[in-house]
């Protein structure tokens, strides 16, 4: 394994740039992977407590994502940022469980929390998926789950990362004018649920 | 500009992605039309609520945890040769994709703070164990599901008496269902179940210390540490008490339980161990002290008894080359000084839990007398096992006469055993003299 880092003096270490993280990370070398770790740790646990809602499983989500990462990252082409496939990775995990737990749990709601209230509570946030329409077109789960999760992302992309559209449709896989139209929506069914609250 | 033109470019407006010959106009009707400014109004409310979201700092754990997981040889090589279904893509139809959108709404719930349902965490836990005792090399699901027969019927057989004596899994189970209607009778359960089990193995025990004509088989090292631990921990139910307003409490319950129901077999110990040390590494600093300490110390003491046996006698042993001293894998040291070094630091920090209620605590002779191991241990202490020196260690200057060396038998296993029977002795009155290592409340 290659390393450029010599662990007796931190002090006088370059930080390595990302890319060569990962480059030294997809030879397998662990440590590289902890530093890319490191700079990454709190955007991506930020994103799956915003998805989970719970520490311990926004722990457990985040941790899983990055060690699926390290096993995965020889398949990492660099043709998007490394946040935006981890993002992916994270976004995949999550509703992959969501989605067993649904199944064993009859659950049809993903939830998007918390937002925190002033006087110390916390609202979530629930998709529902109420369809009541033509029943002879079942969604498939995967199709199903797939626009909700985005929906839900594009909120937290967006809004709390500040992430431009084009970043947003990388991770989701869609254009950039679809997110446009998915957070116009979900903008507006927000105000219109929080009237009267925020 | 009308209002439906304007309510199309609110959102790029809050934004600031309106050129000059947009915004003006957007600004200009936002002045004469009240529903449209309350509508921006609104709008602005939500993006600041969510940029107003606190940024959590990733814990500690996350990295170490993470870091645990890649260095672990069998976890890479499972990972690397199946394709991950986290890269797995899903395509959707955008057409059909932005139909579908349109069907779902959004609700708007207010979320109070509850525990989590217990059926995901048993099922949760189910699985994490399983697959951490697969991991870890250990039988599959037919001997665990022989265990947890023979804890069942051990339990049924012999401690009916008692009444609420129930497997781990329907404690798990029992625990989800009644916990709305009755909040505390899955944790009764468990809370009996845990003195029933207990009380059995004292007895097995007490026998087993008669001596051979008694009949009864020593208990193996790790029977009789975590036996003894078992005795000096509070009672489960308490713990369970107190679980029960966390949110891991459910968890912990269950996983506990079963750890009780079965046996505390090797391999369930050798399962939690590597649960636990996840825990540790995950920081779940909220489980691992209302696990208490002493469950802790008897994980370890397991694994590291477990680790130190000959690796042609042991289950899922690393075929290599035993040292000729000890009969330890000597692959295995490294490990079995992480482990070593984590129950110091167990030991160690538990002092300091200031926030432990007293019942928890570990007894003062068991601390000191690991303290005296762990030492022992940090100097590589099962490469340089020397009967007489050890025990001499673990001994204080009455327990020196209590054990001559001349009964020490070369068999390792057998010295093990020794060492742990000199726990359980301290347990006794003293008879000679008062000893601050002991108590004197402990029958």
């Amino acid at each position: 394994m290659s390393s450029k880092r010599t662990e007796n003096d931190p002090e006088n270490e370059v930080p390595e740039s990302e890319a060569e993280l990962i480059d030294r990370s997809r030879r397998g070398d662990g440590e590289a992977f902890g530093l890319l770790v490191e700079r990454c740790q709190d955007r991506i646990y930020n994103l799956a407590f915003r998805l989970t809602g719970q520490h311990h499983w926004a722990l457990d989500l985040s941790q899983e994502a990055l060690t699926r990462a390290f096993a995965a990252i020889s398949k990492f082409r660099g043709e998007s940022g490394f946040y935006t496939w981890m993002y992916r990775i994270v976004m995949n995990l999550h509703v992959n469980r969501e989605r067993s737990l649904a199944r064993r749990a009859e659950k049809k709601t993903f939830s998007l929390n918390p937002f925190e209230r002033p006087d110390g509570g916390t609202l979530r946030i629930e998709f529902a998926d109420e369809r009541t329409g033509d029943p002879s077109k079942p969604l498939e789960d995967q199709e199903r789950d797939q626009i909700i999760q985005d929906a839900l992302l594009i909120i937290l992309l967006r809004d709390l990362e500040g992430m431009p559209y084009d970043e947003i449709a990388q991770i989701l896989e869609v254009p950039s004018g679809t997110v446009k139209s998915r957070l116009h929506r979900a903008r507006e069914e927000l105000r219109n649920l929080l009237t009267g609250i925020l | 500009m009308n209002c439906d033109r304007v309510k199309e470019l609110l959102n790029d407006y809050i934004d600031d992605l309106l050129d000059g010959d947009r915004r003006g106009p957007v600004e200009e009707h936002l002045v004469s039309c009240s529903d449209c400014a309350a509508r921006l109004d609104g709008l602005r409310r939500v993006v600041a609520g969510v940029r107003g979201l606190k940024t959590i700092k990733a814990p500690a754990a996350l990295r170490t945890g993470v870091m645990a997981r890649i260095s672990a040889p069998r976890y890479e090589d499972q990972s690397r040769s199946r394709p991950l279904p986290s890269t797995r893509i899903v395509l959707v139809p955008l057409a059909a994709a932005a139909l579908l959108l349109a069907a779902l709404t959004l609700v708007f719930v207010l979320y109070e703070p509850r525990p989590e349902s217990d059926a995901d965490l048993v099922a949760a836990v189910d699985a994490d164990i399983e697959n951490r005792l697969k991991s870890l090399g250990y039988a599959g699901e037919g001997r665990h599901k022989d265990q947890g027969a023979l804890g069942e019927k051990s339990i049924r057989d012999g401690l009916d008496e008692e009444s609420l004596p129930q497997t781990a899994e329907t404690v798990g189970k029992e625990l989800s269902k009644r916990s709305e209607a009755k909040p505390d009778a899955g944790r009764a359960g468990v809370e009996a179940q845990s003195r029933h089990d207990n009380k059995l193995r004292l007895a097995e025990l007490a026998r087993a210390k008669e001596g051979p004509e008694s009949g009864v088989k020593l208990p193996s090292g790790s029977e009789a540490f975590n036996c003894l631990l078992v005795e000096t921990e509070s009672d489960l139910g308490e713990a369970a008490k107190r679980l029960g307003t966390t949110q891991f409490g459910g968890r912990a319950v269950v996983r506990s339980s079963r750890h009780y129901a079965w046996g505390a077999s090797r391999e369930v110990i050798a399962g939690e161990l590597a649960v636990l040390l996840e825990v540790e590494a995950l920081n779940y600093r909220e489980l691992l002290p209302t696990l208490t300490t002493s469950r802790t110390v008897a994980v370890y003491g397991c694994v590291i008894e477990d680790l130190s046996t000959p690796p042609e006698k042991t289950k899922g042993a690393v075929d290599k080359e035993p040292s000729s001293q000890t009969g330890t894998d000597r692959t295995r040291l490294p490990v079995l000084a992480t482990v070593w070094t984590r129950l110091a630091d167990e030991i160690d920090s538990f002092g300091r839990k200031e926030e432990l209620e007293e019942s928890e605590k570990i007894p003062d002779y068991i601390t000191s007398a690991l303290s005296k191991l762990v030492t022992r241990a940090e100097s590589d202490y099962w490469l340089r096992f020397k009967p007489e020196e050890d025990l001499a260690i673990l001994s204080d200057e009455e327990k020196k006469d209590e054990i001559r060396a001349s009964e020490i038998s070369s068999d390792r296993q057998e010295k093990k055993n020794r060492i742990l029977i000199i726990f359980v002795r301290s347990r006794d009155p003293p008879s000679a003299g008062p000893s601050p290592a002991r108590k004197k409340e402990d029958k």
